[in-house]
């Protein structure tokens, strides 16, 4: 795929993890591995996320030669910045990556007027799930709609078989629930032999040790766009537990993960009184299960598999030309 | 707590105490502050703070669950029985500092809920301890059927407002409110809450890990098509065919049931499979004030006469 335009991605300046984030860079990295030139946008010049190991082509809003977007230029607008943009730069055509449809309208403004998902210069959405393509097209009837593959990084996520006795979670969400079951399980006396383990503000390597060791992995997910931590997770062989966050779904499921409905806290922690229980008697058989789940995510979730998803939505979205991306 | 802002569960409490000194228990809420008093609904309720009436010998305290930490270490000795109207909020305010648990103390002889959805919440988390359940009323002086309704949408934005902008959000994008125009209660009194209740043909209830759910049960005695989720400990009266629950963090089943009732008021259908009227007789009828202080003053009885005998109340 050849392209004389560029994709211009403009980003946050965020120094915390965020899963979405790297998906961003990993996305510029796909484009441009396939000819089309790619950047990253930060609002700072030099600023580049270093929570995870990256090359990415990044550079910032006040870079004369990237920004403002010229003639023949995309831009891959977050969902949550696609309010901001219909007024930012009218006219040049944009591509939502909507990687939660729940935050749709997180940022909306002027409610009644300028709906980016129905201005004339978005080409389409991208999405990373169907259900997060569902809920976009349920909003937007006659919205074009791609819908790509997460993948898992197999260098980092995969089975560990020497694993501690020891529950990760992520506390950044619903972390109301969250207490109320760490706290059930305490009361019931069920962590005396377990450990929690707070995965928060980790580098990507750390947060993947931190998961290889664990047994257990504890999902908090609401309102996701896809869920990497339960995948991640279920590829590091935990024995995945919890919600879904709608966009998870397809993953996270019987027999490979065990998913509780949103809210459903005394559920939620008699899913998890017999796995401890199990596996302070014999791990081996629910360990068994684990390694399948982790030969499933790693099996379905590839980067091949992502890397051709971006490549095919782009070729459905632009036509190459001598003058730029032609539309 | 001394709270200004509307909280279903203040009033609770004082209703509470109403019930207890109506039947010849004296009973009194202590404020922190002397002098102060919840005001954004009518009450003659008794009223004191913890500094001008201490707890002493013979007194019983009954303490909110989001108190219940704090509380074992104050007034050791003092019996105590937490009233937890959500379960869910049995962990919320608990602080590093507080080892002990309040539910497996000898102080605290037993807990009252609202629903059965709290009573097995709690009844897994401390097996043994003792649970009693009263059914909480409605006021069918404020919450009451009125036929002549707005094309008004009532709502309550003080919990998951993530999932209230969504819903609006999908239904005003895809052009569905029609003519309806959503209030939002915020601030309210009790009184104005009940108004703008009887006013509407719909509430939209984004209940969230409640004991009960005080808003959806009050807007369906008003006769609000009532659309939304039941916050857990509300299934016992949120449910078809009085009312349309939505599983939690399905928004687009929710804004989807919108768009239905709205469609059918619209075309003067029927969005229940039962009236609006009959959806408000079931709930005034099943939740009264009288079953209430029944279930208060019975609760009270079986704790008084099992519990407190050690104390030798008098």
């Amino acid at each position: 795929m050849r392209a004389s335009g560029r994709v211009l991605v403009p980003v946050m300046d965020w120094t915390h993890p965020a899963g979405g984030m790297r998906k961003l860079y990993r996305h510029v990295d796909v484009l441009n591995a396939h000819g089309i030139e790619a950047f990253i946008v930060h609002q700072q010049p030099g600023f580049r996320c270093t929570w995870f190991a990256n090359n990415t082509a990044v550079t910032c809003s006040s870079a004369a030669q990237h920004w403002p977007p010229r003639l023949g230029d995309v831009l891959l607008v977050p969902e949550f910045l696609a309010w901001q943009f219909v007024a930012l730069a009218p006219g040049v055509p944009k591509v939502i990556f909507s990687q939660n449809a729940y935050q749709t309208f997180e940022n909306a403004k002027d409610p009644f007027r300028v709906i980016p998902y129905l201005q004339p210069d978005l080409l389409a959405s991208i999405v990373v799930s169907d259900d997060s393509q569902q809920y976009l097209q349920y909003a937007f009837p006659g919205l074009r709609v791609f819908r790509i593959h997460y993948s898992v990084d197999p260098t980092l996520f995969y089975f560990e078989p020497n694993k501690k006795r020891r529950i990760a979670l992520m506390p950044r969400k619903n972390e109301f629930e969250m207490k109320q079951v760490a706290m059930l399980l305490e009361c019931r006396g069920l962590l005396k032999d377990f450990s929690i383990a707070r995965i928060h503000d980790q580098s990507q390597e750390q947060a993947a040790s931190m998961l290889r060791e664990s047994m257990i992995f504890l999902s908090f997910s609401t309102y996701e766009g896809w869920g990497l931590p339960p995948m991640e997770a279920m590829a590091c062989g935990c024995i995945t537990i919890g919600h879904d966050g709608g966009g998870g779904r397809e993953f996270f499921r019987e027999p490979y993960a065990t998913p509780i409905a949103p809210e459903n806290v005394l559920e939620f922690v008699t899913a998890v009184e017999p796995v401890i229980h199990q596996l302070n008697q014999d791990p081996r058989p629910l360990l068994e299960k684990a390694k399948a789940a982790s030969q499933f995510v790693l099996a379905t979730y590839t980067p091949q598999r992502e890397e051709q998803d971006i490549v095919r939505t782009w070729e459905q979205i632009i036509t190459p030309s001598p003058s730029g991306l032609r539309l | 707590m001394d709270w200004t802002r509307p909280s279903g569960g203040v009033r609770k409490l004082y209703r509470h105490v109403d019930i207890l000194n109506a039947a010849g228990m004296p009973a009194v809420i202590l404020h922190q502050a002397p002098g102060f008093r919840a005001s954004w609904f009518a009450n003659e309720t008794k009223v004191s703070s913890f500094h001008e009436t201490p707890p002493g010998y013979g007194d019983v305290l009954l303490v909110p669950e989001i108190l219940a930490w704090q509380f074992t270490g104050i007034a050791p000795g003092v019996p105590k029985i937490i009233f937890n109207q959500n379960a869910y909020q049995t962990f919320a305010w608990r602080q590093p500092q507080h080892a002990v648990v309040p539910y497996r103390h000898p102080d605290y002889l037993a807990t009252i809920v609202v629903s059965d959805d709290n009573r097995q919440y709690l009844e897994h988390t401390f097996p043994g301890h003792r649970v009693l359940r009263i059914h909480h009323s409605v006021d069918p002086g404020l919450f009451y059927f009125q036929p002549a309704k707005k094309r008004q949408i009532a709502l309550m934005p003080r919990k998951k407002d993530a999932d209230m902008k969504q819903v609006l959000g999908l239904l005003r994008y895809r052009g569905k409110l029609d003519g309806f125009t959503a209030v939002e209660i915020q601030d309210k009194s009790e009184a104005e809450t009940a108004e703008i209740l009887r006013d509407s043909m719909i509430f939209l209830s984004f209940s969230e890990l409640e004991g009960w759910g005080l808003p959806p049960m009050e807007a369906m005695a008003c006769g609000c098509v009532t659309i939304g989720y039941d916050g857990r400990g509300g299934r016992e009266f949120f449910r078809a065919p009085y009312a349309i629950p939505i599983e939690p963090e399905d928004v687009t089943a929710f804004a989807a049931a919108v768009e239905r009732a709205i469609a059918d008021l619209k075309a003067d259908r029927l969005p229940l499979s039962v009236t609006t009227r009959e959806a408000s007789d079931f709930i005034l009828n099943t939740y009264t004030p009288q079953r209430e202080a029944q279930d208060v003053l019975q609760t009270w009885r079986e704790i008084l006469d099992v519990d407190l005998a050690r104390f030798r109340v008098q």
